[in-house]
């Protein structure tokens, strides 16, 4: 893979918009198309938000690696941490066809991460955190 | 650095909060206390014109379900009004267009409560 873009900063809200501006910053390197950017952007920003708010203690964030590349047509998404583990599986599974009333507010990040990305793994590697998206993107 | 801006007016008896940019994890907290303004005034006949908008992630997700429950549950509602295709695909994924009234433009989400 063409050499990826990386930053590592504090895992807290405060550097979301900084971490978030590699995806900008790697579909203009590569010309992406315009109608696939808001989708890396919401599988990058579901992703590290995850982090922000659940991996560390509150007021307490650990840093966070997110490392964004594009090699034969796939971009590549991965978020590291050294917060607590946690299993991708059991994240919530929104009900999609509940009455207003009955829809839980939130819970969908993991559910556009899960419709979005083409391939999800995750792994816990020397107590880190360690997520990897991909998701496929044709290019002229 | 991607930016929200927002504003307000009326439509009839509606108040038309008029969002333009991103509505994303870092800037949806400031579209969340403009809507929850409105509904504390007692405004609780609101549109949404996302005209304006190129994206949306699950936190605008979050304080629009949340805004809805609250008008509805007060006489009131939020209704969208003319989405763009990248942001009503997102609205699709997340089951939103059965628990939301969306229209094609403010004045139709407006009069939809004469």
């Amino acid at each position: 893979m063409a050499r990826p873009l990386s930053l590592t900063k504090p895992a807290s809200s405060d550097n979301l918009a900084l971490f978030l501006s590699l995806v900008d910053v790697l579909a203009q390197r590569h010309d992406l198309p315009v109608e696939h950017v808001g989708d890396l952007r919401l599988l990058a920003e579901e992703a590290c938000i995850n982090v922000v708010l659940h991996a560390f203690d509150e007021g307490a964030p650990g840093e966070m690696t997110l490392q964004v590349g594009f090699e034969d047509g796939v971009v590549e998404i991965v978020i590291e941490d050294d917060g607590r583990p946690f299993d991708p599986e059991a994240t919530p599974r929104p009900a999609l066809d509940a009455q207003w009333r009955d829809r839980e507010v939130g819970g969908l990040g993991w559910h556009l991460i899960r419709r979005l990305a083409d391939d999800l793994e995750y792994r816990r590697i020397d107590d880190r955190n360690r997520l990897t998206l991909r998701k496929r993107v044709p290019v002229a | 650095m991607r930016s929200l801006d927002l504003s307000t007016s009326t439509n009839g008896t509606a108040t038309v909060v008029i969002v333009h940019g991103s509505v994303d994890a870092v800037t949806t907290p400031r579209l969340t206390e403009a809507l929850d303004a409105e509904v504390d005034a007692g405004r609780t006949r609101l549109v949404a014109d996302f005209g304006g908008v190129d994206y949306v992630s699950s936190a605008g997700l979050r304080t629009i379900l949340a805004t809805v429950k609250r008008t509805r549950g007060e006489g009131g509602d939020l209704r969208v009004a003319a989405v763009q295709p990248a942001v009503a695909k997102v609205f699709e994924l997340s089951g939103f267009t059965s628990i939301v009234r969306f229209f094609d433009d403010v004045d139709g989400a407006a009069a939809s409560y004469e």
